[in-house]
């Protein structure tokens, strides 16, 4: 039963303490979600700090997509109310950067690296201007920081996924968000880029932004996450790994015969 | 000059320099729909554009008198497009109806209804009914200067339209979900793309008809992703596509009597496409025969030369037919000699051998090691694992197999 927690104090490391009185950088509440009239999310609710970084852990199905979707207006709500920073979303959203999920988009598309890294600046270079050198070079130092800094030039579709996804991170990077919604970072990458990748998403937080990853793997929860929320088509649990990551309530979640070292531990 | 030897008449000019800014126009605009994998709208937008052009001529019939009502013909089209492109965009997105579902039921409901009114002007005889299949089937000697004039600067108006807003409809056309999360207004150029598209298919009506507008908005882009590796060189190779199908199309509809415009465009174009799709560097078929023959070869290669240092020699009484061949090309390359009726590894042949047999056992070890995320590509291409895994991978690989020491050199 205890498990789970027999690790000691999850390697996620203590929570850092939220500053007194700053609003949540996420807070849903009663967020309701329909596809075809059949709710894919009822009533969600979830609060996350500032500074921390969470992950969305739930069965197929369970809408965890759907939940960071519906969060940024992608797909439409019935009901509920997002607030990110104690801001409606029209007024946070220069400050939140979103990682789609990789299969998404159509790699094929013929575009460079450093062209897809330069979208993160559309925002900040208005409509109808042009994307200047400047704002390459910045593209180019993202590139960089994620260990991409050669790869520039190369078109999307001659890269490996993890060097995709990497590419994708690097556009939220560019945007100098505080907050960074991504879906599914690590599926389907090599294992030297999930270390990479983790090792940059918590040089964010440490640097002070929020983090929060639709996630598959329940093994890695507690080594790579500080926070957790387990959804099926609403809220089971939510809150800092050692409280809510429990064996019971991944049992409410996911059915009986789920264990905490997670389906794909074997792997490792 | 590209046409002195023809002696054109000015006329005849103007109307190419027409078709040919229709040409580069569709074919741009035809690239963004490619990406976006709508290019069925421009085949909706074409046939959506008959009911409009019918009712605007028995309004022009009725409330006119004499004279061509070309204008009018054209409103009326760009009326009945636009409520095509409406009623597009409504069942995409308030009904669980998917875009190529809701692009054809637009189609087939009003090029129907379009039908149904041609046939019944038709039996009123109004005069001049029978120029209404110009519209369905384009004629570039009915063409007039002014109409030529027209088509131009449509065409000319929407590629400026593309110059604008180029990085946005290359953020567009590449992830909508990352447009629409970032609050650019991925709705409005959404809008802003099509009605550029309805624009220059309705200029294009009376030329290339609007049975066959759509291919000038699909075959160019095709035929550009088989050549560019850009966006900006698909749009340039489209364009000129486009161009040169468009020419060719309506120089042969001016000379041949009776030669509908669309359809000799429409084959011409497809023409280069054809071409482009056999004969293209890389990507063209050939290319393709010729890549894989090579891999093939490639395989067997370094099997025999495995084979013969694992076994210290090869007996050439004992190789397949494919396998004679490939120690031919070894021996003509200098990494196999004949040697007392056997074959022997020379000591680059060997060193080629060994660095094969080490490649397998990273494969091995990649697989071993990280299967969720081993490129698929790993296994069909055992020659190359510097192109398909990244660079701290391999060198984990090879510390790893150095360490265990199962490679000896």
């Amino acid at each position: 039963m205890n498990a789970l927690r027999s690790e000691g104090p999850g390697p996620g490391g203590p929570d850092p303490a939220p500053a007194v009185g700053a609003p949540p950088a996420v807070e849903v509440r009663g967020l309701t979600v329909a596809y075809d009239g059949r709710p894919a999310l009822r009533d969600a609710s979830v609060a996350l700090p500032a500074g921390s970084m969470t992950a969305v852990v739930g069965p197929n199905g369970a809408g965890k997509s759907t939940l960071v979707k519906a969060m940024l207006g992608l797909v439409p709500s019935v009901s509920g109310d997002v607030r990110f920073f104690g801001l409606p979303h029209a007024e946070a959203r220069p400050r939140i950067a979103y990682v789609p999920q990789r299969e998404s988009v159509d790699w094929d598309y013929p575009i460079r690296a450093r062209d897809v890294v330069a979208m993160g600046l559309y925002g900040e270079i208005g409509l109808l201007r042009r994307v200047r050198r400047e704002h390459l070079r910045r593209a180019d130092e993202a590139l960089e920081r994620v260990g991409m800094g050669e790869l520039g030039d190369r078109r999307i579709g001659a890269l490996s996924g993890g060097q995709q996804q990497r590419v994708f991170l690097a556009r939220a990077l560019v945007q100098g968000a505080d907050l960074y919604v991504m879906d599914e970072p690590f599926a389907g990458v090599d294992a030297t880029t999930e270390r990479a990748l983790l090792e940059l998403m918590r040089g964010l937080r440490a640097a002070g932004s929020t983090l929060l990853c639709v996630h598959h793997d329940l093994g890695t929860v507690p080594e790579f996450f500080d926070h957790v929320v387990l959804l099926n088509r609403r809220t089971v649990a939510a809150g800092p790994v050692g409280e809510a990551f429990t064996q019971p309530h991944l049992e409410a979640c996911y059915g009986r015969n789920v264990r905490a070292a997670g389906p794909a531990a074997d792997e490792r | 000059m590209l046409f002195a030897g023809l002696a054109l008449s000015y006329n005849l000019r103007v109307i190419l320099l027409g078709v040919t800014a229709l040409g580069i126009a569709a074919g741009v605009l035809g690239a963004f729909l490619l990406f976006r994998r709508r290019s069925l709208l421009a085949d909706t937008l074409g046939h959506a554009t008959l009911p409009g052009v019918v009712v605007a001529f028995m309004a022009a019939a009725q409330l006119l008198d004499g004279g061509k009502p070309f204008a009018v013909l054209l409103l009326g089209a760009l009326i009945s497009g636009w409520f095509a492109v409406r009623a597009v965009q409504f069942l995409r997105r308030r009904t669980p109806i998917r875009e190529d579902a809701a692009l054809a039921i637009v189609l087939t409901v009003f090029y129907g209804a379009g039908v149904v009114l041609l046939s019944v002007v038709q039996n009123l005889e109004l005069r001049g009914s029978s120029g209404l299949e110009l519209y369905v089937y384009g004629m570039v000697a009915s063409m007039s200067r002014s109409d030529a004039w027209t088509l131009a600067a449509v065409s000319v108006a929407a590629l400026g339209v593309v110059a604008l807003l180029f990085k946005e409809l290359r953020a567009l056309s590449f992830d909508e979900g990352f447009v629409a999360a970032r609050g650019l207004p991925h709705r409005w150029l959404d809008e802003v793309l099509m009605s550029a598209c309805l624009v220059v298919t309705i200029a294009g009506l009376p030329t290339v008809g609007l049975l066959l507008v759509m291919a000038l908005f699909i075959v160019p882009p095709a035929t550009a992703r088989l050549y560019a590796d850009t966006l900006g060189g698909t749009l340039v190779v489209a364009g000129a596509t486009g161009a040169v199908g468009a020419v060719a199309g309506a120089l042969a509809s001016a000379r041949v009597d009776h030669l509908p415009a669309g359809a000799a465009m429409i084959l011409a174009t497809s023409a280069l496409f054809f071409a482009s799709l056999v004969a293209a560097p890389r990507r063209g078929l050939l290319a393709a025969r010729l890549r894989a023959r090579g891999e093939r070869r490639l395989a067997v290669e370094s099997q025999v030369l495995r084979r013969t240092l694992g076994e210290g020699g090869l007996d050439p009484a004992h190789l397949a037919g494919c396998e004679r061949a490939a120690v031919q090309r070894l021996v003509a390359r200098s990494a196999l000699v004949s040697k007392d009726a056997g074959l022997q590894l020379t000591d680059a042949g060997r060193e080629r051998a060994h660095a094969l047999a080490r490649t397998e056992e990273l494969v091995a070890l990649y697989l071993e090691r990280h299967p969720r995320s081993a490129p698929a590509r790993l296994l069909l291409h055992v020659e190359r694992i510097e192109d398909v895994a990244p660079p701290e991978t391999i060198t984990e690989l090879e510390r790893a197999l150095g360490a265990t020491g199962e490679v000896s050199r």
